[in-house]
């Protein structure tokens, strides 16, 4: 008792660390919305969370009374909800099923680029690029230590996504052809799964561009031309291959305040001020391909 | 005396393996108290110091409705808190330094409140940082006011829900119950809902307010969920504490020509609220306590628009939620320190209502082993 | 003048004079029905509740099939596979050394407790364990995930050098977080048990030249058999129903675990990860209500069982 009183005294007036300068807090609010107090829900692609993130943030301060109610669970969570009305908009890195292709708008707000991330060991030192067969062979299980890559025997440690994620999607298609990931330790949380990649020798596995970090690896692909990083400029070109559209997708055409974050999310001045900022992520207008599909 | 010539000596292994075996236990039980007690020093330390240090700079104001009311509350309970912990001390060594000194009676709890307002009225910008800010999904600094709003509120309103129900029905079967098949049905039921796993709870809630109501996630259907959760463990204390009041004082009342409801309400229910309100205060924790069904139904977000807002209809994101957020979904760089703050202000906020509740149960009603019987059955 | 009117079991009615029971009918009557009324509630909740679960838990498993729910052993919903094995095995695999890890120990030191200890330490240690029981399974959940898991993790190395499916989040982890989540639990309703047991018969054993530890297991434990056995089980449930903590640390793998270490799942952690993606009314969605309705069933299961050994108590 006497203890924690003790306790109690010490802690008064030790917290001497200066508050945030004013620019480092969110504005304060400057207008109402004449909407009222109205509630924009998003839900989806875990990509696309700091994206989604710095506009609705950004977005909240201009416009008082408007709330956005972000939640996360995967591209696939995303279609489900906006299709199902849960929510106003889903964020994809997917493009809709053809089921729900109908009813769905599809508004395509920036570019984002995928990349294989694993631990930093000496053991895969030597090991400069991995081909798109060679990544298939390790996420489908058939490679299982990466001293068949050119490295030091050390088993290879496939961390998966969620089944419902984006990411997992895209790099199925685009490296696995569709074949199955071998069943593995699942991470879906992008930041827990960068403290693995950092903490557990052998891991590998696939992320946004957003959560690169100096301390884990990222692995070049070896394409036709060469070992292609994943950079912006080899994104654009089409010279690096794991990128999708971020979708934000809403059921029929946007009103009230889902039309005016829309509006601000395409408007030149999230995509050419805000947008850049936020690590990762491309303008649309900047690429030089295109798709379709998936 | 044995007359075995071995005896001595079978005697001497027995003492031997009967100390070893003792050292063993008292190992054991050593290390398990280490393991919790080190779990719980942890957890105030690493994250105490985020949480709990008053700020010698006043924190500015982050312009979201709502916010001056909610500082003002929060700076109550905290300088009220501090002022209650230093004071008693103070009391303690002063009355025992000079023991013909006597203190007016209700010196400890005027001087608590006194400072708890001024500190309301004065000080409340100089809280820690961690318990004004809002969170933040992207950058350092984030806090958890708003969480410990919500987590109060949904407490608040979770029990809104469990004490008209639960003490009716605790009422309806310790003094008024007729039928047999009834109070059979309704034992059957809070045995069932007591056995269920917590998920369960928050799927139902999920099915009926997210996917059949279009409700969206909202701080109501999780205050019914948890009030679901929470009726076996009221409706069981609470029947004790009724059923133990004395029968004498109940025949007394109706000889005087009151009803048995006026008696009830009159007569039964005070003299047994003590453990009613401890199994309240107990069910307050579980709702601290709680996040998977949460999730499922209130939430994982907090909007600028609805932070501090008194709205129950909207989605919400309690302490116990950000801490499982914070570390599956969350992408700000101080996730450690957040984790560690929030889980801090959690283990605070459950010590004081396990005390409370402790104290409670002491001042009338069932002593502490039968309740406990009654919560774990 | 006495009307004897046949028995009421009311309590309050039995007491009251018969002359005095006519008195304020009305208000007495809406208030009594506002009290039935609140009794009514918790029944209807309850039974729509698992109504309501169980209806899609059945759907659920006329889209699989109740033998390929639990015995299939590939869970992948994407590809309409639904083998709940894996789910089950980790559900009962965890639980069971949950048991061992923190259920034996928490009944050991509630014996130390109850017997062995010097006279102030019992008070002070169960506060510690009832503030412990208190805690939020979250926040064993961090814990484990900051400092379990890269210990498991050097441990499963060690072990198991050469498997490359091994790591820090397993089973092991995961069974020894229940563990540590049940054990304050445990040691508290045994401690209750023990108490429970006549001091004369303690004393009897003393005198007739038992030890203190012969007593304490020949004797005390033999007669608290029954409300210890219901603690046990009481904190097996627990492990086999906790959602949130388990999800941070078994690492969500859909197969059955090879080794100790490997990374799993089980109902709980699966449906809860499952339940964001699965569209509402379709048989993704339904398979997950019905392996949560597997899940009652054996809470359901256990606890009848505790019941009924329950109700053997002298």
């Amino acid at each position: 008792m006497r203890f924690a009183a003790l306790i109690a005294v010490a802690l008064l007036g030790c917290d001497r660390t200066p508050p945030p300068a004013p620019g480092e807090l969110v504005d304060s609010v400057t207008s109402l919305s004449e909407l009222g107090a109205t509630r924009v829900r998003i839900s989806g692609s875990s990509a696309q969370q700091p994206l989604v993130n710095a506009a609705k943030e950004r977005f909240e301060a201009a416009h008082g009374g408007v709330s956005v109610e972000v939640s996360a669970g995967g591209s696939r969570k995303g279609l489900a909800d906006v299709a199902s009305g849960a929510v106003h908009i889903g964020a994809s890195d997917l493009f809709a099923p053809p089921d729900l292709r109908g009813a769905l708008v599809d508004h395509r707000v920036a570019v984002v680029g995928f990349a294989i991330m694993a631990h930093r060991g000496p053991y895969n030192d030597r090991v400069d690029a991995l081909g798109v067969r060679e990544l298939a062979a390790i996420f489908s299980g058939r490679v299982r230590d990466w001293r068949e890559l050119g490295g030091d025997p050390q088993p290879i440690v496939v961390i998966n996504r969620a089944p419902g994620s984006g990411t997992r999607t895209v790099v199925g298609q685009m490296l696995l052809g569709g074949e199955p990931f071998v069943e593995a330790k699942t991470e879906d949380n992008s930041g827990a799964l960068v403290d693995k990649l950092r903490q557990s020798k052998g891991a590998i596995s696939y992320l946004a561009l957003s959560f690169t970090t100096p301390d884990v690896r990222v692995f070049p692909i070896r394409t036709e031309r060469g070992a292609v990083e994943p950079t912006e400029a080899n994104i654009v070109t089409g010279a690096y291959p794991l990128w999708a559209y971020e979708h934000m997708y809403t059921k029929g055409a946007p009103t009230g305040a889902v039309r005016l974050f829309l509006d601000y999310v395409l408007s030149p001045e999230f995509q050419e001020r805000v947008l850049p900022s936020v690590r990762g992520f491309i303008p649309v207008t900047a690429m030089a391909v295109s798709k379709d599909e998936d | 005396m044995s007359a075995a010539v071995g005896a001595p000596a079978l005697r001497a292994r027995r003492r031997r393996r009967e100390g070893g075996l003792r050292a063993a236990l008292t190992l054991l039980a050593g290390s398990l108290a280490v393991v919790y007690g080190g779990c719980l020093m942890y957890l105030l330390l690493r994250g105490g110091w985020k949480a709990l240090a008053v700020s010698y700079y006043a924190m500015p104001k982050v312009g979201v409705q709502g916010e001056d009311v909610a500082r003002f509350l929060l700076a109550a309970l905290y300088y009220g808190g501090l002022a209650s912990l230093v004071l008693r001390v103070a009391v303690g060594v002063v009355q025992r330094a000079a023991p013909a000194l006597s203190l007016p009676r209700h010196t400890l709890r005027n001087a608590t409140l006194g400072v708890a307002l001024l500190g309301a009225l004065f000080a409340r910008d100089h809280l820690p940082r961690f318990l004004l800010f809002l969170p933040s999904e992207v950058r350092a600094g984030g806090g958890v006011g708003p969480q410990i709003f919500n987590t109060l509120y949904l407490a608040v309103l979770s029990t809104a829900v469990t004490l008209p129900l639960g003490l009716g029905a605790a009422l309806y079967v310790a003094r008024f119950a007729r039928s047999g098949p009834f109070v059979a049905a309704l034992r059957t039921a809070l045995d069932t809902l007591a056995s269920l796993p917590s998920i369960v709870y928050g799927l139902f809630g999920f099915l009926v307010f997210v996917v059949e109501l279009r409700a969206g996630y909202s701080l109501f259907g999780g205050a019914l969920v948890l009030a679901l959760l929470n009726l076996p463990v009221v409706v069981g204390i609470a029947e004790e504490s009724l059923r133990a009041v004395p029968r004498e004082m109940e025949e007394a009342s109706l000889a005087l020509g009151a009803t048995p409801v006026q008696t009830a309400f009159r007569v039964t229910l005070p003299y047994a609220w003590p453990g009613i309100l401890s199994a309240l205060v107990l069910s307050v924790g579980r709702v601290f306590a709680e996040s998977a069904p949460l999730i499922m139904t209130a939430g994982t977000t907090i909007s600028r628009g609805s932070a501090y807002s008194f709205d129950p209809f909207r989605g919400g994101e309690t302490l116990a939620v950000h801490l499982w957020y914070v570390n599956s979904a969350g992408l700000s760089p101080d996730k450690g320190d957040v984790s560690a703050g929030t889980a801090a202000v959690l283990v605070l906020l459950i010590v004081v209502t396990n005390g409370a509740a402790a104290r409670l149960a002491r001042l009338g009603g069932p002593s502490g082993p039968r309740a406990r019987r009654i919560l774990q059955a | 003048m006495n009307k004897a009117v046949a028995a009421s079991p009311s309590v309050l009615d039995a007491a009251a004079p018969p002359r005095m029971r006519r008195r304020g009918r009305s208000y007495e009557g809406v208030v009594r029905g506002a009290l039935a009324a609140s009794g009514a509630v918790v029944v209807v909740a309850t039974v729509a509740m698992l109504g309501y679960l169980t209806w899609a838990g059945v759907r659920g498993i006329q889209a699989a099939g109740l033998g390929e729910l639990l015995f299939g052993t590939r869970w992948r919903p994407e590809e309409g596979l639904f083998g709940g094995a894996p789910l089950l095995v980790g559900t009962l695999t965890s639980a069971l050394g949950a048991v061992f890890v923190g259920a034996v120990p928490a009944v050991l030191t509630a014996i130390w407790l109850t017997e062995l200890a010097p006279p102030g330490v019992k008070q002070g240690y169960r506060r510690l364990m009832e503030v412990a029981s208190a805690l939020p399974s979250v926040v064993y959940g961090w814990l484990a995930l900051m400092h379990l898991v890269p210990l498991m993790g050097r441990v499963a190395a060690a072990l198991h050098p050469a498997h490359e499916r091994v790591g820090g989040e397993g089973l092991a982890t995961a069974s020894v977080l229940l563990g540590v989540m049940i054990a304050p639990t445990v040691l508290l309703l045994s401690l209750d048990a023990l108490a429970r047991v006549p001091q004369p018969l303690r004393e009897a054993s003393l005198a007739l030249g038992g030890s203190v530890l012969d007593t304490a297991f020949r004797v005390v434990l033999p007669c608290a058999w029954r409300g210890v056995v219901v603690a046990v089980f009481f904190g097996f449930a627990r492990a086999a129903g906790e959602t949130m903590a388990v999800q941070m640390v078994i690492g969500g793998a859909r197969q059955l675990p090879s080794t100790l270490f490997s990374p799993t799942t089980t109902i709980s952690t699966q449906v809860v990860m499952d339940m964001q993606n699965a569209r509402p009314h379709t048989p993704e969605h339904d398979v997950l209500f019905a392996m949560s309705l597997v899940l009652l069933v054996l809470s359901t299961i256990i606890v009848l069982f505790t019941r009924a050994i329950a109700r053997g108590r002298p």
